[in-house]
């Protein structure tokens, strides 16, 4: 590839994804008019739950010691960091698919977003990626309810080591991106286009369970413990949450650090051999084959 | 070496069809026959999904020089639309190889779409349309996009006839408008091919009749651009395009001029006329005039009116001596005509039916 192709290639991926990005977030009024303000009280309504349910452990159990003692601070940074590691499992998945739900037509004649960012030379990667930029802005806005609710009610995060706490959460969202670049791959290698997709689906439902986003992972039994440790949002999750509510570093945290290091740098490449692989594979098979 | 504007090479598309439970899928995007939990259940309880291959295009070899307004004709499902979306690089082919301005569209897959546009038909071009705005404002989008100047903005609405409802919202829009302005997308960019893929439905005549002279006199003859459209529309293709490619069952079966394919499959003239009080020996007698090759006499809904319809290669030697046999037999004639074969009858007689 010459230089005046890969020119070429920025100057296209750059005007679409500006323009798209803007066009998306001009498009949030109504999100800002419709959505936001029964999301936001959503969120507060879910964080009191935890509250009244954080009230009645009274903080009691040994297992929190090590996470500082306060469960409530322990429990909504765990609900924060789950949902944006949620998002970033699906963000590649739907906006791959974002690319075809727009189709309009009919038979053998269909068009759509696909077909217009081949047509004008435009990268995929841009609409990919303003798309999945567009989510993570709502995951924001999500982030900042929880946190702005969780500190009006009690969550107490004093003198935590912030580069650690943002280090391990980076490293998390890496390996999570490659899982959601494996899972967003599965839409053509073995047709997961529709309903569930099995990796995120199984992802999301050890998670959930044994990450340690709702309570420690040492109150788990041994056995579920060592499937715990496949994950790498069990590893983000505690860095996070050490760094933040117990002041640990880097050096304190080696051990996770590396096993985390290792998961991002795995996964994410694994997951973009597969994603450009599926990416295409689409070419050849269409949707449908 | 001539460079062609389009050339394929034994290009060809097959496609997995569904067999399932005994009901065929189609191919397209909301009827897939399911993932992997679909294929287990239909593994643990013997559902057999049979996978059938469809071939969408079969060995096509074309050869179009720039500066043509080429059409592509052919029934339904005969591989035009398949075969526009490998040029325009929105599929593969299975194999065999094609080449827009010399470059291979699989090969140069990133680049292709510098050296074409692919102007959709009302039918999918809609998707370029947000029917929020108003035909200015997508225009304007597009432009920017693409990096036109501002001024083609007018031309496209000049052309598009769309002028006056620049600033209206496209929601109100009538079926023709929308094809207007989804042509004028197309329309907007400059480019050595252009494809189109039944991109004139819906329009009205009179308005498809200035799209054309605009499509031959600007993008044609003073850009030297190439056209390949797939239509339906056998009559303004007889009248307009310089070649014509007849495709069936994912062939090409004929290329070249209009008149020589006409020509090459259908010799005869037909001389079709009506006539009242025709007796017995009149009809004997024309039905005995030389260089005919097929007599047809039908009954009118008018009693006492014939139709008669005589094919004949020698239409100069054959009508002088059925009017004369009119006038002595005292034949009453209601009308007398010479129709020339068309595509029409190419169609008819190479396939036993009408385009649709």
């Amino acid at each position: 590839m010459n230089f005046e192709r890969i020119k070429t290639r920025i100057y296209l991926f750059w005007r679409y994804f500006t323009k798209w990005f803007l066009f998306k977030l001009f498009m949030r009024y109504y999100w800002i008019e419709w959505i936001l303000p029964f999301h936001v009280i959503n969120l507060a309504f879910g964080v009191l739950t935890y509250v009244y349910f954080a009230q009645s452990f009274q903080s009691s159990s040994a297992f929190y010691q090590q996470y500082g003692g306060d469960f409530l601070s322990f429990l909504i940074l765990g609900v924060m960091l789950n949902s944006l590691l949620s998002y970033t499992l699906d963000a590649y998945r739907l906006a791959t698919l974002s690319l075809f739900r727009t189709r309009l037509g009919s038979g053998g004649q269909q068009m759509g977003v696909y077909d217009y960012l081949k047509l004008s030379g435009t990268p995929l990667s841009s609409h990919i990626l303003a798309e999945v930029l567009d989510g993570y802005l709502e995951e924001l806005i999500s982030l900042l309810v929880y946190l702005l609710v969780g500190l009006l009610i009690g969550l107490k995060i004093q003198g935590g080591s912030y580069t650690t706490a943002i280090l391990g959460m980076l490293l998390g969202l890496l390996a999570t991106t490659g899982i959601g670049l494996i899972s967003a791959s599965m839409i053509t290698i073995i047709g997961a286009w529709k309903g569930v997709e099995p990796i995120r689906w199984l992802v999301g439902l050890l998670n959930g369970l044994v990450s340690g986003v709702y309570f420690p992972v040492e109150v788990l039994p041994k056995e579920i413990q060592d499937v715990s440790l496949l994950l790498p949002q069990t590893y983000t999750l505690k860095i996070v949450r050490l760094a933040l509510l117990r002041n640990f570093g880097i050096g304190e945290l080696m051990p996770e650090f590396a096993v985390l290091l290792s998961m991002a740098f795995f996964l994410f490449s694994i997951g973009i051999i597969l994603y450009k692989y599926s990416i295409d594979l689409l070419k050849v098979k269409t949707f449908t084959e | 070496m001539n460079l062609y504007a389009i050339k394929t090479e034994n290009l060809t598309r097959i496609f997995t069809r569904y067999n399932y439970l005994g009901a065929h899928v189609d191919m397209d995007y909301d009827n897939n026959p399911g993932g992997l939990f679909l294929s287990i259940y239909n593994r643990l309880f013997n559902r057999s999904v049979a996978k059938e291959k469809v071939v969408a295009l079969d060995n096509v070899n074309l050869k179009i020089e720039p500066g043509k307004l080429v059409c592509l004709l052919g029934p339904n499902g005969s591989g035009k639309t398949t075969l526009l979306r490998i040029l325009a690089t929105l599929l593969r082919p299975t194999s065999g190889k094609a080449y827009v301005m010399g470059h291979d569209i699989v090969k140069e897959e990133d680049e292709i779409w510098k050296y074409l546009v692919y102007i959709a038909g009302l039918l999918t071009g809609g998707a370029w349309l947000d029917m929020r705005l108003t035909p200015r404002e997508i225009l304007t989008i597009q432009s920017k996009l693409y990096n036109f100047p501002s001024d083609r903005i007018f031309d496209a609405l000049k052309i598009s006839g769309l002028e006056e409802v620049a600033n209206v919202k496209v929601s109100t829009f009538s079926t023709g408008m929308l094809a207007r302005l989804s042509l004028a997308i197309g329309l907007l960019r400059d480019s050595p091919v252009y494809l189109m893929d039944e991109s004139l439905g819906g329009i009205s005549k009179e308005v498809v009749e200035e799209l054309y002279s605009y499509i031959k006199e600007n993008l044609i003859r003073k850009k030297g651009a190439t056209i390949l459209y797939a239509t339906h529309d056998l009559y303004d293709a007889e009248r307009l395009a310089d070649e014509v490619v007849l495709m069936h069952g994912g062939k090409i079966v004929a290329q070249g001029k209009p008149e020589d394919i006409i020509l090459s499959v259908c010799k005869d003239h037909s001389i079709e006329l009506e006539v009242l009080n025709c007796s017995k020996d009149a009809l004997r007698s024309l039905e005995g005039v030389a260089h005919v090759s097929k007599f047809v006499v039908s009954r009118t809904q008018v009693e006492g009116t014939l139709k008669i319809i005589m094919y004949t290669s020698e239409p100069k030697e054959v009508l002088p001596k059925v009017i004369s046999i009119i006038t002595e037999k005292g034949v009453e004639l209601k009308y007398i005509k010479i129709n020339k074969p068309t595509l029409e009858d190419v169609f008819i007689r190479m396939f036993g039916k009408k385009l649709r």
